[in-house]
């Protein structure tokens, strides 16, 4: 760790509610500048409230969170997004527009109004996400419609919106969750090979633990809202994951419940 | 699949309590059953066709549709007038979407800030409410009465009521929509007007075209309609014509409303395609 060189974040007994549910029980996280940290833990462990959290997408309840040494909620939405930027399992892009517009859209925390609006008639930067299309090998592809990729496609050109915001932090929130192994695993290496490259903080939940483990420097485990262990994932063991995922009686008792809220 | 956590119990929990009882449901569906049959007993029907040679008109009138009069100087007048019926449409149409736009907009709350986001909605659907409240003939009437017979009239008469319509339905389409892919904007650092460009507008393009083209072929039988306050066009050649009793002249003319809307019909689905694509 540098002196002077703010954390990318810093979570100080950090909570969150939904209702009388507890998402985050007091949490105390942080992650340096370029680290590579991947969150597991079981459903519900609170994985996707402390990524919306960090992308300023939820506001906490409790405790602070920092981004870059500033509190998420005070950055305006364009300082923040260049500072941290998200993919999630759904990909969530618009499926009528194009590829290139798709991507372009990563540029609209940096583009004045004016510009944004023209760029949807005159696309401004084509060649740009050419480059980046192929970095995340979708080369010539930007004048497709998106609803017309597959979903390994459609998470890659989510990637390669991504990398065009450049934010200094990356998030992923199950990234590879609705993809095949064999893509999955192409699309995490990606993800953090792409990441390395360019100095990014990187921090995406995961459901495979052995993703996590081959590609990942860093595991912070969740579970029941709380970090359970948070360690070089070389030096994660068998048994503590399988403690982690194991349900416990009064989990197994409320199974029912468990599985309907899941679905 | 149930992976994915559930985050969000206290909408689920809002959204499960507006759905009423099952039981409730039944109930009011009885309700508005009873309330439609009583609505039948309200209307006096008296008899069918209360005119004495009633029937015959009726005989005649289906005889100059199965052979309409196809002599030039109808066949012209035909034209002329369904030109003119296009050109009401055409001009209110246009009226009606640079009404019906912005404030669809402004109703659906997409770029308001959310300090006057609720008023925003309130103040826009209010005043499309009142825009469409009144119907595009009794506008128009208003209108023949402070303008005179002239264009303008069946312009605005139409243009009016269909900007509420196509506000009201602009306004609805923009705000429901799954919201993810509007957050996954917001965290790419994109604004309200932003998001209402690269996402909400593109994601219900195919909607709003198919829905303002079915509106064009509306304001096409109400121009047709126009004709019947003085304004010209389809509907005042065949107010002439029924009361000269021609019926086949008749029959010439909504021919020629039937064609128009087919040829909308035709085009509409064209355009439908070029945008789904």
């Amino acid at each position: 760790m540098t002196e002077g060189r703010p954390p990318a974040f810093e979570a100080r007994a950090l909570e969150k509610h939904f209702g009388a549910r507890t998402a985050l029980a007091p949490l105390d996280l942080r992650i340096e500048q370029g680290e590579s940290v991947a969150l597991v833990g079981p459903s519900g462990s609170g994985k996707t409230t402390l990524l919306n959290l960090m992308a300023g997408l939820l506001a906490p309840d409790g405790g602070e969170l920092r981004l870059l040494g500033r509190p998420v909620q005070d950055w305006d939405r364009r300082g923040r997004s260049a500072r941290v930027g998200m993919m999630h399992q759904q990909f969530d892009l618009v499926p009528n527009l194009s590829v290139l517009h798709n991507v372009l859209a990563g540029n609209l925390g940096r583009w004045s109004l004016g510009r944004a609006l023209r760029s949807l008639v005159a696309p401004v930067g084509g060649g740009e996400v050419e480059e980046v299309l192929a970095e995340v090998g979708l080369e010539g592809r930007a004048r497709e419609r998106t609803s017309r990729l597959s979903g390994g496609e459609q998470q890659r050109v989510a990637l390669a919106r991504l990398l065009v915001q450049n934010p200094h932090a990356l998030l992923a929130d199950e990234p590879v969750s609705s993809l095949d192994p064999a893509r999955a695993e192409a699309l995490v290496e990606l993800l953090v090979r792409l990441a390395s490259a360019g100095g990014h903080t990187l921090v995406a939940s995961l459901h495979t633990v052995e993703l996590a483990r081959h590609h990942f420097a860093r595991i912070v485990a969740l579970r029941d809202g709380a970090v359970m262990f948070d360690r070089a994932a070389a030096e994660v063991t068998s048994g503590e994951l399988e403690m982690l995922y194991r349900l416990e009686a009064a989990d197994v008792a409320s199974g029912t419940a468990a599985l309907t809220e899941g679905v | 699949m149930t992976r994915r956590p559930v985050e969000l119990p206290a909408v689920a929990a809002r959204a499960l309590d507006g759905r009423p009882a099952p039981g409730g449901r039944g109930v009011l569906t009885v309700i508005l059953l009873l309330t439609l049959g009583w609505t039948a007993f309200q209307v006096d029907w008296g008899d069918a066709v209360p005119r004495t040679g009633g029937l015959g008109v009726l005989r005649s009138l289906l005889g100059g549709i199965v052979r309409p009069d196809l002599s030039s100087e109808t066949l012209s007048r035909a034209v002329e007038a369904t030109w003119l019926t296009i050109v009401y449409a055409v001009a209110g149409l246009t009226l009606a979407l640079a009404l019906g736009l912005p404030l669809g907009v402004m109703a659906s709350g997409a770029i308001a800030p959310p300090r006057v986001r609720r008023a925003s909605m309130v103040v826009g659907r209010g005043v499309l409410a009142a825009m469409r409240a009144v119907h595009e003939l009794v506008w128009a009437w208003l209108f023949v009465v402070a303008v005179g017979l002239s264009p303008a009239a069946a312009v605005l008469a139409i243009g009016i009521p269909y900007g509420g319509i196509l506000g009201r339905i602009y306004a609805d389409l923009l705000n429901d929509l799954p919201e993810a892919p509007l957050r996954a904007l917001r965290v790419a650092g994109a604004g309200r007007i932003e998001a209402l460009a690269y996402g909400r507008v593109p994601m219900t393009l195919p909607d709003l075209v198919a829905y303002t083209f079915y509106r064009f072929e509306c304001a096409l039988r109400a121009s047709a309609i126009m004709g019947f306050v003085g304004l010209g066009g389809l509907g005042f050649e065949i107010q002439i014509a029924l009361a000269d009793l021609d019926y086949r002249q008749v029959g010439t003319y909504l021919a020629a409303l039937v064609l128009l809307i087919a040829a909308v019909e035709a085009w509409s689905a064209l355009v439908r395609n070029e945008v789904a694509r």
